[in-house]
């Protein structure tokens, strides 16, 4: 392997660089922003650190569209969580069934019916949903948003990929110990998917609280919205508050970017485990 | 030797399992696959009666006036457009950083490079795009006041019909190279080194090596990759919905998102039309991967 | 421990392809029985119709004189060991001997007795907090041998229980499960593709083929007396001889060598119309060995050093005879080599069996 000019090293280390810089300034401007008011940004936009550090700002925010902001945090929260839960666990469950017994019709139909869900355009499969709720009683209540949020392909794909790498012969044995089939799934195999089981739910967790459409489309009233949802009305708002809608949006973006680095290659390599060819 | 009775193999029961999947089998059929049926249902009725019990059917009314409508039909083939060239830049560069970072000039720095072109997709897109926007801005968009600085043309932003598409691919690669970036790399990782080294051996240059040795082993990622970028492109709704709201002049009036403001005027039966249309290339697209690739692995 | 009988069984698929055609085997209590035969004759799909794990298409299989055919592996009374050993990664040595116990509520007294003894058997004592992935193959595998014994079964089902081992520790395992046999006296059904592993272990040995049994009778047997050509070419190291011949007045001929046979040969030579000539290595000896004396010329030795593997050209045919280390003959030397009569087969050419 020879060794790489010099010249080329500093070129792939710029290229590289750029990139990373486009990448990561919005989120340096969107965090200096949210420290400076809107006169200021128009005054000198690029200035590199903001005038003051006070969080003043929160103070104007804390009402968006006539609900106060800790309510869209505790409804992200809410949702985000059981969503996440309830999905983890009927995508888990799920997952493991189909890979269990794969050649069953109905099972197979069921398959084939998922997958066709998830090809179906996702912002306009809330048309129907509404309908769907409407027709369930649904509408406005956290449980419809919530079941709708639960399903997602990355999930599944995740669960069944590793369900399928289960040697079939650690079931056998623990058939002919004597197990039977729910006694299998909770002695031999949920110890065995603990891994995968928190990279799912992370994953889950990382991607339902940036949902804002479904959680826009199901609710009757503000009281079930989201941060995602009350940044979207206050990007909408005449009078534009724009620091206020900065700092809304570092308030969205913390706490998963902390997520995320804290469980960084859990997130990336399971993201992209269903689209990897082996 | 007496003849044996042959029984046909029994398949092994299903019994428990059933349990397993009806809480999954309830979600899809009820928040999945009805909702699919009753849009592709609301499709042929007129959107005044779709919510009512007992709706009016007008056949394929709706999608006749789609595709008479001169809005719908210029949605379309930008949708189509923008996808395809979303899509080829997409590709093209993710492969492209992919093997930059994969490279051993790059080295130690692998793993920031791969978290900073990363973090943008896990991002709520809701806030990333909205940063966008104010980094496009024409007054005191930062984008504007660097190229200025620079003594560069300042760029028409979301504000020209000119350049917002290319505004919002920006945006929209920013939010999701990482993805394909770190799904090339893991696949980078999966080439048989062997070959490369007896390349190496035979005098290859990096160019050929890459040519004859590491794009044909990539192929099948490849073409997988570019089908999923395909459905999710054409998909594109919320940087438009943030950044630029279908403007300026329908410029960036995708198909979700024209569907989606006739769902907000009541035009349910057009909506769903429309919604179907869509569904339709993506099941198209998806059939036509899964028989390009059963032909590849030769079964 | 039990007998095992399996009257006509037979497997397909979709009512369609049959893999395993009506095969009659009885199984003794305390016997070893090895299935041996190459990949895809159907050894391993028996050893698991007879575990409960595949479906029994036709036939009957009896445990201990009882039908099994729709009884669960779980009430079976059986024990299995699995190629790739099959241990519960997340669980201690200890619990994974322990499971199947403790899913039939057996006091935690008894387990404990019966895992140390069995742990101190296999001289796993020392380990039984670990887990699995820390061990070495070989350690596995007697984990996996552990989690049987425990069970104290009917019958014990080792379904290629060495082959992801390499050869030398192969040669160790075998020599334990031999001990292991000894000591527990248990029926053990046994399955391999490996000959030596066949022929050192087992009581009798089953020779299965394109899911037909072949042969079952002891090592010796299978050896001395192979019922096909398919079982002499698969035993033996370096394999029976095997040329095809022309019988004419009593004798086989090898192109213009002529081998004189014993007269039972002859008598049973008249059964088939083309003819298969069979003869170990080992009979084949020097001009100074009793024998039928045939005309030959080297042509390739191979030095083994305890002994010399000798390519003779005799007439038409190439045959390999163990010869002395001290054989110092050179390629293209004529020699006179002597084939013992005893040790003479004769096999129909066209359906392989022996005559």
């Amino acid at each position: 392997m020879h060794q790489a000019a010099r010249w080329q090293k500093i070129l792939a280390w710029s290229v590289a660089g750029l990139v990373s810089f486009v990448c990561l300034y919005p989120y340096y401007w969107m965090l200096v922003s949210s420290f400076r008011t809107s006169k200021a940004i128009l005054a000198s936009p690029l200035r590199p650190w903001p005038e003051t550090l006070s969080l003043d700002v929160l103070r104007e925010i804390a009402m968006v569209g006539g609900t106060p902001l800790w309510r869209y945090a505790l409804n992200s929260l809410v949702i985000t969580g059981a969503s996440t839960v309830l999905g983890v666990v009927v995508t888990a469950l799920g997952a493991y069934a189909l890979v269990r017994r794969p050649h069953f019709w109905a099972f197979r139909l069921l398959r084939a019916g998922f997958m066709v869900t998830i090809m179906y355009p996702y912002m306009l499969l809330v048309i129907p949903v509404y309908i769907v709720m409407y027709k369930l009683g649904l509408l406005g209540s956290y449980s419809g948003i919530v079941l709708f949020l639960a399903l997602g392909p990355i999930q599944f794909f995740l669960l069944e990929q590793f369900f399928r790498t289960i040697p079939k012969s650690v079931i056998e044995a623990a058939v002919i110990d004597g197990a039977t089939e729910v006694q299998i799934l909770f002695s031999v195999v949920m110890p065995m998917a603990m891994p995968v089981v928190a990279t799912a739910s992370i994953i889950t967790f990382l991607l339902n609280w940036a949902q804002w459409l479904p959680v826009l489309v199901v609710s009757r009233s503000p009281d079930t919205y989201t941060l995602p949802v009350a940044l979207m009305n206050l990007n909408g708002e005449l009078g534009v508050n724009f620091q206020g809608i900065m700092a809304l949006s570092v308030l969205i973006t913390i706490p998963v970017t902390l997520f995320f680095l804290i469980a960084q290659r859990r997130v990336m390599s399971g993201m992209t485990a269903g689209a990897v060819k082996g | 030797m007496a003849a044996a009775a042959l029984q046909p193999a029994r398949a092994p029961a299903v019994g428990v399992f059933w349990l397993f999947v009806l809480p999954f089998a309830a979600l899809t059929a009820v928040f999945g696959v009805w909702p699919i049926v009753l849009s592709i249902q609301t499709s042929f009725t007129a959107s005044a009666s779709a919510l009512k019990p007992s709706p009016t059917w007008v056949g394929f009314a709706n999608y006749l006036a789609i595709f008479a409508d001169p809005v719908f039909v210029a949605s379309l083939w930008r949708t189509l457009l923008y996808t395809l060239l979303a899509v080829t830049s997409t590709i093209v560069l993710a492969l492209l950083y992919a093997l930059l970072l994969n490279s051993a000039l790059v080295g130690r720095g692998r793993t920031f490079f791969k978290l900073a072109v990363f973090l943008p997709v896990v991002t709520p897109d809701i806030a990333g795009y909205v940063v966008w926007r104010w980094l496009f801005d024409q007054s005191f968009g930062a984008l504007n006041i660097a190229l200025a600085a620079l003594h560069l043309p300042t760029f028409g932003g979301l504000a020209s019909t000119s350049t917002v598409l290319q505004a919002v691919l920006v945006a929209e690669l920013w939010h999701h190279l990482g993805f394909y970036v770190v799904i090339f790399l893991a696949n980078l990782a999966l080439c048989d080194k062997g070959q490369t080294e007896a390349a190496d051996i035979d005098g290859a240059t990096a160019l050929q090596k890459f040519w004859h040795v590491v794009l044909p082993q990539l192929r099948p990622a490849l073409l997988v990759n570019s089908v999923y970028a395909l459905i999710q492109y054409l998909k594109t709704f919320t940087v438009v919905a943030v950044m630029t709201k279908g403007g300026p002049n329908d410029a960036t009036n995708f198909l979700s998102y024209y569907a989606y403001q006739l769902f907000d005027q009541g035009r349910y039966g057009e909506a769903t039309a429309m919604a179907s249309v869509l569904f339709a290339i993506v099941i198209v697209l998806a059939v036509g991967l899964m028989r390009v690739q059963a032909r590849g692995t030769g079964s | 421990m039990a007998s095992v009988e399996l009257r006509q069984v037979t497997k397909s698929y979709d009512g369609k392809t049959t893999v395993i055609h009506g095969i009659d085997l009885q199984i003794s209590h305390g016997e070893m029985a090895v299935f041996v035969g190459p990949s895809g004759c159907g050894k391993s799909t028996l050893l698991r119709m007879i575990a409960g794990l595949e479906d029994i298409s036709g036939g009957d299989v009896l445990i201990d004189g009882k039908r099994v055919n729709d009884v669960h592996p779980r009430n079976r009374d059986i024990a299995m060991v699995f190629q790739d050993y099959a241990l519960y990664p997340h669980k201690s040595l200890y619990d994974n001997m322990a499971f199947g116990l403790r899913l039939r509520k057996t006091p935690e007294a008894d387990i404990r007795s019966r895992v140390m003894d069995a742990a101190r058997l296999l001289r796993i004592d020392h380990m039984l907090e670990r887990k699995p992935s820390s061990l070495s193959g070989g350690q596995r595998q007697r984990v996996a041998i552990g989690r049987a014994i425990v069970r104290q079964p009917k019958v014990f089902l080792f379904d290629e229980p060495l082959s992801n081992l390499d050869a030398q520790l192969r040669a160790e395992m075998r020599t334990e499960i031999k001990k292991l046999h000894q000591r527990l006296g248990a029926t053990i059904i046994y399955v391999t593709h490996d000959q030596v592993e066949a022929m050192t272990l087992a009581d009798r040995i089953a020779v299965l083929s394109a899911g037909r049994k072949v042969q079952y009778a002891t090592p010796q047997q299978i050896y001395n007396t192979p019922a096909a050509v398919f079982v002499a070419a698969f035993t033996g190291s370096p394999p029976m001889n095997l040329v095809p011949c022309r019988i004419e007045g009593g004798q086989a001929l090898l192109g213009d060598a002529a081998v004189s046979l014993p007269l039972a040969l002859v008598q049973r030579a008249a059964a088939a119309t083309t003819h298969t000539f069979g003869i170990r290595p080992e009979a084949i000896g020097l001009g100074d060995q009793p024998g039928i004396a045939l005309p030959a010329r080297v042509v390739i030795t191979e030095p083994l050093g305890a002994e010399t593997l000798v390519t003779f050209q005799v007439g038409d045919a190439e045959l390999v005879a163990r010869c002395s280390a001290q054989f110092q003959h050179p390629p293209g030397s004529a020699l006179t080599v002597r084939l013992a009569p005893e040790a003479m087969h004769l096999f129909d050419r066209a359906s392989g069996q022996a005559l």
